[in-house]
């Protein structure tokens, strides 16, 4: 039996190969083009990638019918009998009888649809064909077309015109001066020129006018608030989770900032990479440095997390896929969250190679506690800081509490002497005896849980019924009088209800029992358990028992309360401190004074709070993933060992220690020079960014499924070119921006439309709509509103949660004239200007932003009060600046400048002077003007970059 | 030129259908819409989403067990979900059950209006979806994800179908709260912004109920009429400069629709139009009904006009944990009424023909008893209900055991109501895709069965 199972798998083995070394190879070369999940267009419906869709076949039936080559049409397609395939020419007879006898024998056949094969390997994934996929090559630099004659400046220029001749176009003509100074200053700062910068420029004679604007503008700290946004999008920025548990992302601000400061500092592409996965593992040689290292990890933090999942491991398995799909599509252009449950359908990525890069993040903390029941949170880290920081921070620490003790000492001794002195204020003529004065057999134990008590604490048998503990007061009388004998203790429900209690003067005694359950009626501590006459001089005792009690005995004090003839209590006079008293209280109350003016005094002058990082740390133990079958966390495969994607791995993978979660080696490799994808999908972004769509326009999908290089010697030129800038991408965007590419006009030419509708030869420069925010700051820049400077936390004094999670919100839209980049990015509150058009959806890697032209932007800029101030506040200003008695052309230029960098034309000055009306008739009226600046900014050309 | 409002919008409606698609520039209002036909021939047209947020009781309301109110008290026989509260001691429904209509179907006295009504009802007993805690059920309600950023049920029917009026939203939320994902429950995602819902209130709460922007409260009207047709001859002169542009073009366009939608939706929101009969037959005016039974009217007048999806949210309110008894009731009086009201009104103008009602929350709530008189989140098992065109009516489908805990027979799980809703708005949930990230996405990712026994 086991040898025949044997034999059967022997066979089986065989007849693998044999259609791996004889059919695939065939099929994937002459069939795959047109019969495969990848081709543009499936040819008769017939699939010949997958073993299913090839038996199944297309609309003429079974391609291959297992053990019967005449019936498969496969076959006689190959044979030239039915449909005469490949078209391309009939195959070698060999060939043909190969195909026949595979098909007799059964039609083994491996390839499965990925779905179904989620076990890890899989035969059908071939990574070195993979490898043959365009952005899998290794960057190739191409000899550099020669640069033409009659036009261009460089190498870039060299590649778009060598591709618009071949595609028989030609370059626009170059933009005007004021055309090329607003999309530059748009492009690099995401603002607008001033009129006077304009004026400027196009006056500018100098040879390196452009040039020189170009550099001063890469110098400009407004550069990294508008490259940081870019990278924003990518890395789904936001200052809250969102989803189900809006939580505050109090810390995430000091990765914003890490962003900008990294592109204003041209910090290396490659260095920026590997510090926003694995900062906190780099070595650091000042507190600084570390500082920004793990802030940066920030990256792996910001994305929103289903906090309140129940399931702890799934919430786990969903943060880290959340993880491995922002750092395959930022840097990569990868998308990995399919392989989570199955082979990548399109993409060389095995299910293996997702458990693979799960490992290392499942090696990573990024969730640590609640912070309410079935709520998770992340770590709270402290970032480090400078000795001199620290030390200050502790000697201020120290200091305080050594101060705050001193204040302790002094409240308590105020406390204690106003209680002396309250003390001598008796208004009742009593004998008082506490616990501590009173006589006790066995132990009895010390207690302040209930807080009415005499003294300073008041004692309990601790249920001991034995009669071993017994407690007697003993007190003296000096009048002879009525008596209310009073007991004090501590009630509840496990007191003892019958305490005895034996009460003696001389010879007389008086036995009764006391209940310690309810309440004590008198000043919340005393009952009174009887009245007595007492001769004066005689000792009075009061004993009580604790024998056959059930519960806690409680005692606390005797008191014995005069009473008068009517049987009131008697009351004395009250008695003053004496002098020393009151003056040592005095004292003390200055002394506790100063010390709360010193303790005040040193939380203003206190150092800032030492900061805290929202980052990720190494795990306590590392370890790898087994792959989840079917992506479900509860059905667990084969353990995979921590690695990187396999396709995209020049010569041997990198090497991941057992004590490490592996996430620098993984940042390492990103960040290599050999990553076939990184500095092609950077370089990319960049040219996407100023160009206006990529040379891959898919610009977060370099798999499959996204969109093929227009230029991919360009791009492979780009990529190489930033690699050997040492990564700098300011050097990029300078080569590109000085283009003469860039500088071309965005006049509209039919002829060229017809031939490339979607400009992918950039004959023109795109008129592109601006960005969200963009249109925010020119708005407010218009009224001379903008804040340049960076804005601290947007989130500062929120709590853990940004908005109750039933309703109404703790969160309120604050107002802020900072840019825009610094508003709070509350997921679920974006604002709403930036909403309406199209600001990136922070749940998301967004690389290139959708641009939609909808009713409720026009409703906004028409009706809203944001638009309507800032129109009234740009007039008020223009109007400020000009002589009351301003023409209306002089006015409306003045308006154009400032608003759209240009002069109106003649027909525009006919509109706008009807619209305002006649100056010289009427006043001037101010809300003309404000309208008018109004439907400026609702025009078209506001909001657009020409 | 037009020189009144009434010229001006009769020469955009000409405008609109005077609308080139020729060769030109793109421009963004174009194309917006995923498929150009159904699939199937459309049941409905429109649908309106009754969201009981936070998981009203299944056996309190229409899932009558016996067995139940026999062992109350008792412990659960078999294991709860893991990751609850909730204590495994049955807890029988305080509320008596009695059989209604001329199908007999059983509803419970919590929902007498609704009762009444049942002979129009396509009740699924058998409900189950993903998410234990309300984060991820009410997204995996929403957006057939119970942890991915993904559009709603209400975008992607936006994409797929496209405006029946021009002049309003597509899909209207009304008064979904901020919480529990908030704005990712009625989002487009990776679906062009255009597709995401237009907000109308806020946690349950209907408020002023109006668009944002839609008026100018500063601006005399005439005066915005020169300002708007100033600006559209800006718009137009710059074309003309700058040759074709279909940023220009798409603002031109944008403008106009405004300008026409800001004249003809306010009366879509004006609910002092309706007559006094409706707006007692709702409960217009009464403290326990007066919002949700304007948040339905609302929805009915949306509907009416042609707008596709409208959702109305009770806010979360059926969250009781504990206060089951008072909780419940009070919910019960809230809705009942104004939601008995809205399928009579729909039917009485011939609307419910060709529009889908959906009732339900986000999970239904545990048999067991959390605290003496709560109940925990149930996902494993639950009760909603269809009306309208294209569904059985008097008709109840699958169950729950014998206690109402888990769905046991004919299961009907989040995505195949989904894929439910699609196919009678004449779409293949499997066909209505759209690429992103290198992936075609569906609103039912790779699950999702129409319940076809379900339709009529």
């Amino acid at each position: 039996m086991s040898t025949s199972v044997s034999v059967q798998a022997e066979d089986d083995d065989a007849k693998l190969l044999f259609f791996e070394q004889k059919i695939r190879p065939v099929l994937i070369k002459h069939c795959y083009e047109c019969h495969s999940e990848e081709s543009e267009k499936l040819s008769g419906m017939l699939q010949l990638d997958l073993a299913k869709t090839t038996r199944t076949g297309g609309e003429s039936g079974p391609a291959v019918v297992p053990g019967k080559p005449d019936d498969s049409l496969l076959l006689a397609a190959l044979k030239y009998e039915t449909y005469e395939m490949p078209p391309s020419g009939r195959l070698a007879p060999s060939v043909v009888a190969d195909f026949e006898k595979w098909i007799r024998d059964g039609a083994v056949d491996p390839r499965t649809d990925g779905a179904v094969v989620a076990s890890g390997g899989s035969a059908d994934i071939d990574i070195e064909r993979g490898r043959k996929f365009w952005a899998f090559r290794p960057l190739q630099r191409t000899e550099t077309p020669q640069i033409d004659p009659q036009w261009g400046n460089g190498t870039i220029d060299a590649f778009i015109f060598d591709a618009l001749r071949s595609n028989a176009l030609s370059p626009s003509a170059k933009a005007s001066r004021r055309v090329l100074i607003r999309r530059l200053y748009y492009d690099l700062t995401g603002l607008p020129p001033t009129t006077e910068e304009v004026e400027r420029f196009v006056a500018d004679d100098a040879p390196d006018a452009y040039q020189n604007l170009v550099d001063k503008l890469l110098q400009s700290d407004q550069f990294g608030v508008q490259w940081g946004r870019h990278w924003m999008d990518v890395v789904r920025y936001a200052d809250s989770n969102g989803a189900d548990f809006n939580a505050t992302f109090h810390n995430a601000w000091r990765y914003r900032d890490y962003i900008v400061d990294s592109f204003n500092n041209d910090k290396p592409f490659n260095q920026f990479v590997i510090e926003q996965i694995a900062g906190d593992l780099l070595p650091a040689d000042t507190p600084t440095e570390a500082r920004e290292q793990i802030i940066a990890t920030g990256f792996l933090m910001v994305g929103t997390k289903m906090l309140s999942e129940r399931d702890k491991l799934k919430l786990t398995m969903d943060v880290i896929d959340e993880q491995i799909n922002v750092v395959g599509q930022a840097f990569m252009g990868m998308t990995l969250g399919c392989a989570r449950c199955h082979d990548h359908k399109y993409d060389p990525i095995p299910t293996r190679d997702y458990y693979a890069l799960a490992g290392i993040f499942q090696s990573t903390r990024t969730l640590q506690g609640e912070s309410q029941k079935y709520v998770s949170t992340w770590p709270k880290r402290t970032l480090p800081v400078s000795a001199l920081r620290l030390e200050e921070h502790q000697q201020h620490t120290e200091a305080l509490a050594s101060l705050e003790t001193e204040k302790k000492k002094v409240d308590v001794s105020i406390q204690q002497l106003q209680k002396e002195i309250d003390g001598m204020l008796p208004q009742l003529k009593a004998l008082l005896v506490d616990d501590t004065e009173a006589t006790k057999t066995g132990v009895w134990k010390s207690s302040k849980l209930y807080p009415h008590f005499v003294g300073e604490s008041y004692i309990h048998n601790d249920q001991d019924n034995s009669g071993e503990r017994t407690i007697t007061f003993r007190t003296v009388p000096s009048s002879a009088a009525t008596y209310d004998i009073q007991l004090s203790y501590s009630p509840g429900s496990s007191r003892a209800a019958k305490v005895p209690i034996t009460i003696t003067q001389g010879d007389v005694e008086l036995q009764l029992t006391m209940n310690q359950q309810p309440n004590p009626p008198i000043e919340q501590k005393f009952v009174s358990v009887g009245t007595s006459p007492f001769q004066a001089d005689i000792p009075v005792t009061v004993t009580m028992d604790t024998k056959g009690t059930e519960g806690f005995v409680i005692a606390d004090s005797l008191r014995l309360v005069e009473l008068d003839e009517q049987g009131e209590p008697v009351v004395l006079e009250p008695v003053k401190p004496a002098p020393a008293i009151t003056e040592k209280l005095a004292g003390l109350k200055t002394a506790q004074a100063t010390f709360a003016k010193q303790i005040a005094d040193l939380k203003k002058n206190a150092p800032a709070e030492l900061p805290q990082a929202f980052a990720v740390e190494e795990a306590e133990t590392i370890v790898n993933s087994q792959i989840n079958v079917r992506g479900e966390h509860t059905n667990l495969g084969a353990e995979v060992p921590r690695g990187v994607l396999q396709v995209a791995t020049v010569g041997q993978p990198p090497q991941i220690d057992d004590s490490q979660s592996g996430r620098l080696a993984l940042a390492r490799w990103i960040a290599s020079p050999d990553n076939p994808l990184t500095a092609r999908v950077m370089a990319n972004r960049i040219w996407h960014h100023l160009i206006g769509q990529g040379i891959v326009a898919s610009v977060d999908n370099f798999g499959t499924l996204g969109n093929r290089p227009t230029h991919p010697e360009l791009l492979d030129y780009l990529a190489t070119d930033l690699i050997s800038n040492d990564w700098s991408i300011k050097t990029l965007v300078r080569q590109i921006v000085l283009s003469e590419t860039y500088q071309q006009a965005s006049q509209w030419n039919e002829k060229a439309f017809e031939v490339d509708p979607d400009n992918r030869f950039v004959w023109r420069m795109p008129r592109r709509r601006m960005t969200a925010e963009s249109i925010r700051d020119s708005l407010l820049t218009a009224s001379s509103e903008l804040d340049l400077t960076p804005a601290p936390s947007p989130v500062a004094g929120l709590g853990t949660l940004v908005t109750n999670s039933s309703g109404g919100g703790s969160f309120a839209n604050r107002q802020s004239n900072h840019r825009s980049v610094y508003l709070a990015r509350i997921r679920s509150a974006t604002p709403e200007i930036l909403t309406l058009f199209d600001v990136a959806n922070p749940g998301l890697v967004t690389g290139r932003r959708s641009v939609s032209t909808v009713p409720a932007q026009a409703l906004y800029l028409l009706n809203s009060p944001f638009v309507m101030e800032r129109a009234e506040k740009t007039a008020i200003r223009i109007l400020e600046n000009l002589p009351s008695q301003v023409d209306n052309s002089k006015l409306l230029n003045t308006i154009y400048m400032h608003l759209l960098s240009r002069k109106p034309t003649e027909a525009e000055l006919a509109l706008g002077t009807k619209f305002l009306g006649d100056p010289a008739k009427t006043e001037r009226e101010q809300l003309k003007v404000q309208l008018l600046i109004q439907t400026l900014f609702a025009t078209a050309e506001f909001r657009t970059i020409d | 030129m037009p020189s009144t409002r009434r010229q001006l919008l009769k020469t955009s409606l000409t405008g609109l259908a005077g609308i080139s698609v020729g060769a030109v520039a793109p421009s963004p209002l174009h194309a917006i819409t995923g498929i150009k036909a159904p699939h199937f021939e459309a049941k409905v047209k429109r649908v309106i989403f009754l969201f009981m947020h936070g998981g009203p009781s299944q056996v309190d309301t229409f899932d009558y067990k016996p067995k139940l109110q026999q062992d109350d008290g008792k412990e659960l026989p078999f294991e709860t979900a893991s990751n609850i509260d909730a204590k495994k001691r049955l807890m029988k429904s305080p509320w008596a059950f009695r059989q209604h209509g001329e199908c007999g179907q059983w509803v419970s006295e919590l929902l007498p209006h609704t009762a009444k009504v049942v002979d129009d009802l396509c009740i699924i007993h058998s409900m189950h979806s993903r998410g234990q805690s309300h984060g991820q059920a009410v997204s995996m309600l929403h957006t057939g994800s119970d942890n991915l950023v993904r559009p709603s049920v209400g975008a992607w029917i936006s994409y797929a179908l496209g405006p029946l009026n021009p002049n309003l939203p597509i899909f209207v939320s009304i008064s979904p709260s901020p919480g529990h994902g908030g704005p990712r429950n009625y989002g487009n995602a990776f679906l062009p912004a255009i597709h995401q819902a237009t907000v109308v209130g806020n946690s349950g709460a209907l408020g002023s109920a109006t668009i944002k922007n839609l008026q100018n409260t500063r601006t005399d009207p005439d005066r915005q009429q020169e300002q708007i047709e100033l600006l559209q001859a800006l718009n137009k002169e710059r074309l003309q400069t700058i040759g074709d542009d279909g940023l220009t073009r798409g603002a031109i366009d944008s403008v106009d629709l405004a300008n026409r939608m800001q004249q003809v939706a306010p009366e879509a929101f004006d609910l002092s139009q309706e007559p006094d009969h409706i707006n007692k037959a709702y409960g217009v005016g009464e403290k326990a009904t007066d919002n949700y039974a304007r948040q339905c009217i609302l929805a009915r007048r949306l509907v009416e006009r042609g707008v596709r999806y409208v959702e109305v949210s009770t806010g979360n309110k059926w969250d009781q944990h504990s206060k089951l008894k008072s909780g419940h009731e009070k919910n019960s009086l809230m809705t009942d009424r104004p939601v008995a009201a809205l399928l009579n009104d729909l039917k009485s103008r011939g609307l419910l023909d060709d529009t889908l009602v959906v009732w339900g929350g986000e999970f239904g709530r545990t048999p067991v008893a959390q605290g003496s008189d709560g109940r925990d989140h149930n996902p494993q098992g639950f009760t909603y209900w269809l009306a309208g065109g294209g569904v059985k009516q008097g008709f109840a489908y699958g169950s729950t055991d014998e206690y109402g805990y888990y769905s046991v027979s004919d299961r009907v799980h989040m995505h195949d109501l989904h894929a439910t809703i699609l196919y009678l708005l004449g779409m293949d949930h499997q066909r209505l895709t759209y690429r992103y990230a290198g992936r075609d996405f569906r609103l039912t990712d790779i699950y999702g069965n129409v319940v076809h026994d379900l339709l009529v």
